[in-house]
């Protein structure tokens, strides 16, 4: 399917290329070079880079090609070209060089396999939970023996830390404890472009293993995803719902139904900040377990609630507690997000050198396509003739002669450049 | 899913025929527009391999590469004017500015 729509796009490319170069009218040819950048941009969609999808639209589409317009209807030259050349030789000598190039590539293609080599992956991520009511003493937690985290007190979850992908054996120890004294207590696979979180739970003493598989891609804007964990032993299965007042008569809104004891539930999207949430049993709803009280979710997290448990006393059972574990979440491949965060951190430097080459750009087409403004003519100095010498004017209206007086101050007039004429 | 290769050989063959355009064309403006469809050519096999590697440093380099065009747009379509007002052509085969 998807193949079939790349080859009608991909033809339709070619054909609005063709149509470029083969039509008389250069309007027709700018057009053609329109269609073919918007084919373009939609394959730029199908290999998952809209931002770029965008950018093809509203500055090769939008702006290039109608500045091309503008000055192809600016100066007529819309049939240019027509003339026979002057270098006869050159059209077969194109052709075969052409031809020469698509066979030295399709060549390349038979000799190298582009599509068999693959990227690695990103390696996997990894944190643990200390939910195991049994085992309320802080621990240090060993994937092989190496540790993984040290320290966890029941009801705290570690850091992602990113580890080479395969096959664990997950060992628990006393904080502080010889790491050859830590007890095995399962194993987990660890596998590239995957983040788990790695649970002990269980009211024996030996805690049992859980694994949550978090999704860390990106979440829709304002908004945060949402795991739930079932760690709490003393009912089979919870069931996170809406927490309403007391004796409201609305039906709460189910956000994670019947999670077994021991499992996660699958992730949903919440909108909300400051939800109020419980968790009740599965099985009888009306009885509340435990309330997420003053609960505050940030957007654009992902976040794991656990239900777990911490033991009252000896023989005295178990309390319910909430552990809750954030994570931040990964820009989705070639989002605007993750171009952006990749330009404006590791390439700032180019990205300001293409500013300044912009702005170059800029001032060059300014001055290329400026008019020479007239300049006054060098070497004629302007000055205003005055008809009359002052003297004669003064002596005229005062009827005395004035030209023995001491020297007047005489006007100077400011020298002014001849106002530009057209 | 597409194969990478099908990409870059949609590349390879929009890039020939820019080359041929801009060998070819008479008018200064078409081999301006030949220029731009191999940049873009050439874009998007820079895109289709940031795909199969996985990586977006091949989008910011696209990024880099339109700017730059927008800039040679605007410079070219000025030096086009200017040369258009002093001979009153664009045809290349008439524009004899080099010859000694």
């Amino acid at each position: 399917m998807e193949i079939w729509l790349f080859a009608g796009v991909a033809f339709l490319a070619v054909v609005a290329a063709a149509g470029m170069l083969l039509s008389k009218n250069a309007v027709l040819s700018a057009l053609c070079l329109i269609g073919n950048f918007i084919c373009v941009a939609f394959l730029y969609v199908m290999l998952d880079a809209p931002f770029l999808a965008m950018v093809q639209i509203a500055v090769y589409a939008g702006a290039i090609m109608v500045l091309f317009l503008f000055v192809i209807m600016l100066l007529g030259a819309e049939n240019v070209g027509g003339s026979a050349r002057e270098f006869k030789w050159i059209t077969p000598v194109t052709l075969a060089l052409a031809l020469s190039f698509v066979f030295a590539t399709f060549f390349a293609f038979n000799a190298g396999d582009i599509d068999t080599q693959n990227a690695e992956g990103d390696r996997p991520y990894v944190r643990v939970a200390h939910a195991a009511a049994g085992f309320p003493e802080a621990v240090d937690i060993y994937a092989d023996g190496a540790l993984l985290a040290s320290d966890v007190d029941l009801g705290e979850a570690s850091e992602f830390l990113q580890v080479e992908p395969g096959d664990y054996d997950i060992s628990v120890a006393f904080a502080g404890d010889d790491p050859a004294l830590a007890i095995p207590v399962g194993s987990v696979t660890l596998l590239n472009d995957t983040a788990q979180t790695v649970v002990a739970y269980g009211e024996e003493r030996l805690p049992l293993l859980g694994v949550v598989q978090e999704d860390l891609s990106g979440t829709p804007s304002r908004s945060t995803r949402v795991t739930v964990f079932n760690a709490y032993p003393a009912v089979e299965a919870v069931t996170l719902v809406e927490q309403l007042p007391e004796f409201s008569s609305v039906e709460p809104e189910v956000y994670a139904a019947n999670i077994p004891y021991g499992q996660a539930s699958t992730a949903f999207i919440s909108r909300e900040r400051e939800p109020e949430w419980a968790f009740v049993r599965a099985d009888r709803p009306e009885e509340r377990l435990f309330s997420l009280r003053e609960y505050e979710l940030t957007p654009g997290l992902a976040q794991l609630i656990i239900l777990g448990a911490e033991p009252l006393g000896v023989g005295e059972g178990f309390r319910p507690i909430s552990i809750e574990a954030q994570s931040e979440t990964l820009a989705t491949f070639g989002s605007p997000a993750s171009v952006g965060a990749l330009l404006f951190i590791d390439y700032v430097l180019p990205f300001e050198i293409v500013a300044v080459l912009l702005l170059a750009a800029m001032v060059g087409a300014i001055v290329l396509t400026q008019r020479g403004t007239v300049k006054p003519k060098p070497g004629r100095p302007l000055r205003r003739k005055v008809s009359r010498p002052l003297t004669s004017v003064i002596a005229s209206q005062t009827g005395q002669d004035v030209t023995n007086v001491p020297e007047l101050p005489q006007l100077r007039e400011p020298e002014q450049p001849e106002p530009a004429g057209d | 899913m597409v194969p990478t290769e099908a990409f870059i050989i949609l590349s390879m063959v929009l890039f020939t025929m820019g080359a041929m355009g801009v060998l070819l064309q008479r008018n200064a403006i078409l081999v301006f527009m030949s220029v731009e469809l191999m940049l873009n050519a050439a874009n998007l096999a820079l895109v289709a391999f940031a795909k199969q590697w996985g990586g977006v440093d091949g989008h910011v380099f696209v990024f880099f590469v339109i700017t730059v065009a927008a800039a040679e747009v605007a410079v070219g379509l000025a030096l086009i004017v200017a040369i258009f007002r002093s001979k009153q052509s664009i045809n290349i085969d008439e524009l004899h500015l080099m010859e000694g």
